[in-house]
């Protein structure tokens, strides 16, 4: 297949993962944030929320980096 | 290793009038953890009240805190801790007092002159806008037909106030106007007023002009500012002077103040007094036989249980004693990582403290992450230092973790990378010249070439070459990695409900997670390296299914619908450790596209002084950003997998750590008798 349009596709795989996962962190962590500022012991409780949504991309730089090996 | 130290409840009962000198040799056992006494209907008991001491002491430490914070003063260690024996003297003899009153008329003439600068700062503003304006404050006021309105306005208002009757002043430099105007007019004048912007000020009080006024607030603030700059130098002369006494008396008092304030979490009646502790099981003995060698064998010290980890065990004595404390049992190392799974919570007493497992893991992630030697060596050097030189359990972890990490990170840039800040040492799979050390140092030295000894010892294995070899060596920690905290959460709830419960729950996902690896090995191969799915893979694939299928019913007959939903999950957590790999490959990426430019400047594209004196520059800024990113990514990233991925297969919390009563010494020194 064209090696270009395999190209575009493991960036967008990436590229969108990217933006998703980005959206779902911006409203997670703004009320991590808010919570942390009552009471900061839930730090970690928080981290781990914030963190949840990553998956998302990384499932998309994995089929990015599948994608990219086959050009 | 993994468990909390087994706990013993001792009860004490005595008479009432020993109460004191039962809670001062508990105090200098430091072993007992109390129960507190929540005033249940136990007939003929009640909270106890503090000791007779315990008003005065708290009221001196009241002071000292009040005081302490007017200066300024940061909790901190003294270098020179004071012998207590000298520092309760000078408490009774009023110390605390007479420091109070000299603090006091120091700090409270700091904090008038602050206050009087910041009232003349208000009124100074609020006249400025008026100064340029050519009139009293007096014109302002005092008319009986004529409104007048001043204000800041964003032009020139004269334009927009032609054709009706006023006298205006403006000035062009504060952009303040007063207009005059008939009163009837008022409204009229400040709708057209808004059109340039007229935003109204009030008049300040008092009288002559403004412009006066303002000198003479300034001669004044001039004063003022000497006046306080000087209370400000006598403040820090005194906090010099006084902050070891501060610190030290503060901590006398507290530790006289917790004890004379035990008692009101001990249960007495009119005569007599009952404690409930937990003691650590191992000392449960010492510490019956060390509090009746104290107390004269007047009390009645009695072992009661030793309490299991079974989560039932000591249901019959109701919720009180239903959660004995978490006192850890790591070693030093990993108590440096109890502080990592603190932000999450403590352990309970009847499970395991991941603490260990990411004092293994965590470093080893970090180390794979960052897999470079000379990053490395910053983090071993860095982490060293911090490590025996932090006070803060924060960074004495922090930095605990830096130096495992970069040990582990020396051994992947050494044996498995061979590379040292972004570039291998020599190559033999690319031809891209400019990338490795040996060649730079052949540009400088003609032949150089890396010597066979230092490669033998390396796999060289290229970050970005070797792809696929990577994930898959990410995928299989990670498989690794969740079998352990699977293998841990079976045996937890083995522990707290049993062995039945213990295969429902957890031995049911050991299963799902094997069986999914024995699925997706065949299926990969299958896909990627079109190997045909038939013989032993095709066999290996139907058994993995067939676990999976088991693993899934015996995780449906407990936890129902949910359990199904789990599986993917399951997969999803394999998966996240791809991460390792990704953040590896992203600082080796910003650490080539560095190395590029240094290198071009150097000696391809630029050449000379300049290139080499620029080509430097560049080589350490983009070091120090990687450097910075490595801490950031693989740090969080490698802490992330331990929260999310490993610890939720096992880990509930919400225990109370262990916290005897005990005198704790930071800037005091102990008096005799303490002395255990």
């Amino acid at each position: 297949m064209d090696a270009g349009l395999i190209a575009i596709g493991a960036g967008l795989a990436v590229g969108l993962a990217g933006i998703a996962t980005g959206m779902s962190q911006r409203d997670i962590g703004a009320a991590a944030v808010g919570a942390m500022i009552e009471d900061e012991s839930l730090f970690g409780k928080g981290l781990i929320l914030t963190v949840i949504p990553e998956t998302i991309v990384i499932f998309g730089l994995v089929l990015g980096i599948l994608l990219f090996t086959t050009i | 290793m993994l468990l909390p130290e087994s706990m013993s409840r001792v009860l004490i009962v005595g008479n009432r009038a020993r109460i004191e000198s039962t809670i001062n040799a508990l105090y200098e056992l430091g072993k007992a953890h109390l129960i507190d006494y929540t005033g249940e209907a136990d007939p003929g008991f009640t909270i106890g009240k503090s000791l007779p001491n315990a008003p005065l002491a708290s009221d001196r430490l009241i002071k000292l805190r009040a005081m302490g914070k007017e200066l300024g003063v940061q909790e901190g260690r003294l270098s020179e801790p004071v012998p207590a024996a000298d520092i309760r003297s000078s408490i009774e003899s009023n110390a605390v007092e007479q420091t109070e009153k000299e603090v006091w008329e120091i700090v409270d003439a700091r904090n008038e002159a602050v206050q009087r600068i910041s009232e003349l700062e208000s009124l100074r503003d609020s006249l400025r806008p008026f100064a340029d304006l050519p009139l009293s404050l007096e014109d302002y006021r005092g008319y009986e037909s004529l409104a007048v309105l001043v204000g800041k306005v964003r032009s020139d208002p004269a334009p927009v106030l032609e054709g009706m009757d006023h006298e205006l002043f403006y000035s062009s430099e504060t952009n303040a106007a007063a207009v005059f105007v008939p009163r009837e007019r008022k409204d009229e004048v400040l709708q057209a007023l808004s059109e340039a912007g007229f935003q109204e000020l009030q008049v300040p009080s008092g009288e002559g002009t403004p412009a006066e006024m303002l000198e003479h607030i300034d001669a004044q603030l001039s004063d003022l500012y000497a006046k306080r700059d000087e209370a400000e130098a006598r403040v820090e002369a005194l906090k010099e002077e006084k902050l070891s006494f501060l610190l030290a008396s503060e901590e006398e008092l507290a530790i006289e103040n917790d004890i004379a304030s035990t008692p009101l979490r001990v249960a007495t009646s009119d005569h007599s007094f009952a404690m409930d502790l937990w003691v650590p099981t191992d000392e449960a003995e010492e510490f019956r036989e060390g509090l009746l060698e104290r107390t004269g064998e007047a009390l009645h010290v009695d072992v009661l249980e030793t309490r299991g980890r079974d989560l039932h065990d000591g249901e019959e004595y109701g919720e009180r004693f239903a959660m004995p404390p978490s006192k850890s049992s790591n070693g030093p190392v990993g108590k440096a990582y109890e502080f990592f799974v603190s932000l999450v919570s403590t352990p309970r007493y009847q499970e395991s403290d991941p603490s260990i497992m990411i004092a293994f893991t965590w470093p080893l992630f970090f180390g794979l992450m960052v897999g470079d030697i000379g990053y490395a060596l910053i983090f071993i050097v860095l982490g060293w230092v911090v490590m025996n030189k932090a006070q803060s359990p924060a960074l004495k972890s922090l930095s605990t973790q830096a130096f495992f990490g970069g040990i582990w990170a020396f051994i992947f840039g050494m044996f498995l990378f061979g590379e040292l800040l972004g570039m291998h040492f020599a190559t033999d799979y690319t031809s891209d010249i400019t990338t490795t050390w040996e060649a730079i140092i052949a540009y400088f030295v003609t032949g150089f070439t890396m010597p066979e000894s230092l490669m033998a010892l390396t796999i060289n294995m290229g970050k970005f070459s070797d792809v696929t070899t990577f994930l898959k060596l990410a995928v299989y920690l990670g498989i690794a990695h969740l079998f352990f905290a699977f293998l841990i959460g079976f045996l937890n709830v083995k522990r707290q409900h049993g062995a039945v419960m213990a295969v429902y729950e957890k031995a049911s996902f050991l299963a799902v997670l094997v069986g999914l690896v024995m699925v997706a090995y065949p299926l990969t191969e299958y896909l990627l390296a079109d190997v045909a799915l038939e013989g032993a893979l095709m066999a290996m694939a139907g058994a993995g299914a067939l676990l999976v299928v088991i693993g899934g019913a015996l995780a449906f007959k407990v936890e129902g619908i949910a359990a199904i939903l789990e599986i993917p999950a399951v997969f999803g957590n394999i998966m996240s450790y791809t991460r390792l790999t990704a953040v590896a490959l992203s600082k080796a990426g910003i650490a080539l596209a560095f190395n590029h430019m240094a290198i071009f400047l150097l000696y391809l594209g630029v050449g000379g002084l300049v290139g080499i004196g620029v080509g430097f520059i560049v080589f350490m800024i983009g070091h120090i950003l990687v450097f910075m990113l490595c801490i950031l990514s693989a740090g969080l990233q490698g802490i992330r997998l331990h929260y999310v991925e490993m610890m939720s297969k096992f880990f509930v919390g919400g225990g109370t750590a262990y916290s005897p009563l005990a005198i704790n010494r930071f800037n005091t020194k102990a008096m005799e008798k303490e002395v255990n």
